[in-house]
This record gives C-alpha cells, structure tokens and sequence, in this order.
C-alpha cells in the first residue's frame, strides 16, 4: 500500500473519532445524566494517561522515594493545590524531577 | 467617524480577538510540555528508515496526533499488515469518541466549518485545557485559539525534529515524559471539585497502572470508564445518603 495512502486513511480514521461525534444529525441525545457522568470524563482520561508514566519504571510497580517521577508528582500536585497556577506547577515539578534525576540518582 | 453598526461589529471582532488570543497565551506553557514529543515524532519516521520528511511532516500536517504517528511508524518497521494498523489506529484514536461526547452540547449547535475545525483540533491536550469540568463557559473562539496554536506549534517542533533528527534521544530516555504527566496532573488537580471526582482521578489511575504492570497495551480504555463508573456511582450514593 502506498505509504501516502496509509497516511491519508489514518488521518481519516482520527478525524473521524474526533468530528463525528459532534455532528448535531446523530441521533444522540445527552440528558442531564448523561451530562454528569461526561463530567467525569476529563479526571477520568487525563489521570489515566498521566498515572502509567509516574508509577511505573522497567514495568514493575515503584512506589518510593526513589522515584523521581513519583516525588515531582507530588509537588505538582501540591503547587497546583495551594497556587491554582498551571504554569507554576509544570514549571516547578519539571524543575524538582531534573534536579532528582541528573544530580540525585545518576 | 466611524458609523455605529461598523463601532459594534468592530467590537465584537475585537472580543473574538481577544478570547483567540487567550487561547493562545494558555495553550503555551503547555506546548511547551508537548513540543518534545512532536520533535520525536518528526524525527522517528526519518531514523526508522519507513518515511521520507515530506511524509514525516505529512503525517503531523495530517493526522496531528502524537500516540497515533508514532505508532504507525513503529508498526511500519515492525511489518505490521495494514488491517492490523488501521485496526490499532482505530483503538488507540477511540478516546477521542469520548471527548467529542463531552463537547457535543457545546459544539453540535455550531456551523459546519466550526465542528469540522475543532474536531479537527480535537487532541488530549485541548480537551484538558477546555474540557467543562474545568471551563463552564464555552468560548468558540478561545478553543480555536488553543488548538490553532498547538496545532501551528506541534508542526513547527515536527519540522525542527525533521531537521535535527539525527540528534535527537528519545524524550522518555531523558525524563521529559514526565512534562506530559506533569500538564495532566496540574489540570486535573483544579477539576477535583468534590469528593466523586476524587475517586474517579483514583480509581482510573490505579486501574491505568493494574493495565500497564499487565502488559494491555490501551489501559486507558480499561481505565478511564471504570473511573467515571465509580465517581458516578459514588455521586449517587452520596446523593441518597443526603436526601
């Protein structure tokens, strides 16, 4: 299959799970239940993507202290907690995970 | 002296521009976190040998989807069959069906040109800045800024990834998938409005890792439904407890 091809066919396949969806001709309705479990959809997708790189290292669980992924984390966590600022706490966890990855643990 | 139809269409151009332009400003220091990524997906088409840089930029032009790209090209060099890629495609972009969901009361009132632009602009990373958990208010023009934004600013990375390829590590090699992770935590921290979306964030990030430590590949569709059943749940029961 031509390699352009495949592009072409992939990028239909993603457009399509994003647009479709959003087309008001589907026969979807969201009541106001359905609305309160879609609440739930961003904390539910977002902790799942990010839960995976923070626990996990060389596929074993690796809850300690020893993590530098795990203890960022955490101070991403309480930044964004006590100062509500996204950037603050981007910024200061990328800060504190380099620091305990190339001069603590190297 | 301007008329006074012309003093209000200016207006409201001027707040279209400055809700784009708010847009824009939050979406950076997340771009920031992402622009490794769409660096590597530039470069790891070229270094596997499976694209040319006209197809590796193609591919971000085009698709615009990081987990996607990179696959693709790694089940390139594995000698993947076609139906199988199509097939993991379809998984692994199936989250998106979710988000367009959550977004379909605000959007589906739109034109043609808007649903098909922001679906189009649809990635994890616009659904976390404007997802109505965290933004009540929808504002057509401040997501288009954000996803414009990422959008011009992920092709720009793809390209310096396609220049620089022959230097570039792998981020998780550096640690700098830990600025992904970072972004979702900080924007799911504020969401935590009460004690079911505390569950939820839980819940999901156990059975994320459960899925990862047992080797399933697409956990977050394992994950993220459970989640949501059980902050539901949680609600209700909260609900029955209080009435």
């Amino acid at each position: 299959m031509n390699l352009w091809l495949l592009i072409c066919c992939t990028a239909g396949i993603v457009f399509v799970s994003r647009f479709i969806l959003l087309e008001p001709w589907l026969p979807i309705q969201l009541n106001e239940s359905a609305q309160k479990v879609l609440r739930y959809s961003a904390p539910a997708v977002l902790s799942a993507i990010a839960a995976p790189i923070i626990f996990i290292r060389q596929n074993t669980l690796d809850v300690s202290y020893n993590n530098p992924y795990l203890i960022a984390a955490i101070v991403v966590i309480g930044v964004s907690y006590t100062m509500r600022s996204l950037l603050v706490a981007i910024v200061l966890g990328t800060l504190v995970f380099l620091y305990l990855k190339h001069q603590l643990f190297c | 002296m301007m008329k006074s139809t012309e003093v209000i269409q200016f207006r409201q151009f001027n707040d279209k521009f400055k809700a784009f332009c708010r847009g824009a400003i939050a979406a950076a220091p997340i771009l920031l976190a992402v622009l490794p990524w769409s660096m590597l997906a530039g470069s790891f088409a070229i270094e596997s040998g499976m694209m040319n840089a006209w197809q590796s930029q193609g591919m971000s032009l085009l698709i615009y989807g990081g987990a996607v790209q990179l696959a693709l090209v790694g089940m390139l060099q594995a000698g993947v069959s076609i139906a199988s890629i199509l097939a993991s495609v379809a998984l692994i972009t199936s989250r998106h069906l979710l988000y367009a969901l959550t977004l379909r009361s605000e959007v589906s009132s739109l034109p043609l040109r808007w649903r098909m632009g922001l679906g189009f602009l649809l990635t994890d990373e616009l659904f976390a800045l404007i997802n109505p958990t965290t933004h009540p208010k929808f504002d057509r023009w401040y997501t288009l800024g954000v996803g414009l934004f990422f959008y011009v600013g992920w092709n720009i990375a793809t390209y310096m990834g396609i220049i620089l390829s022959e230097y570039i590590e792998s981020p998780s090699e550096l640690g700098l998938d830990f600025t992904i992770a970072a972004t979702f935590i900080a924007m799911v921290v504020p969401s935590i409005k009460d004690y079911s979306l505390l569950v939820c964030a839980l819940v999901s990030t156990v059975v994320a890792v459960l899925c990862e430590l047992h080797q399933l590949s697409y956990g977050i569709l394992v994950a993220a439904p459970i989640g949501m059943f059980v902050g539901v749940l949680c609600y209700r029961t909260n609900q029955e407890r209080e009435a």
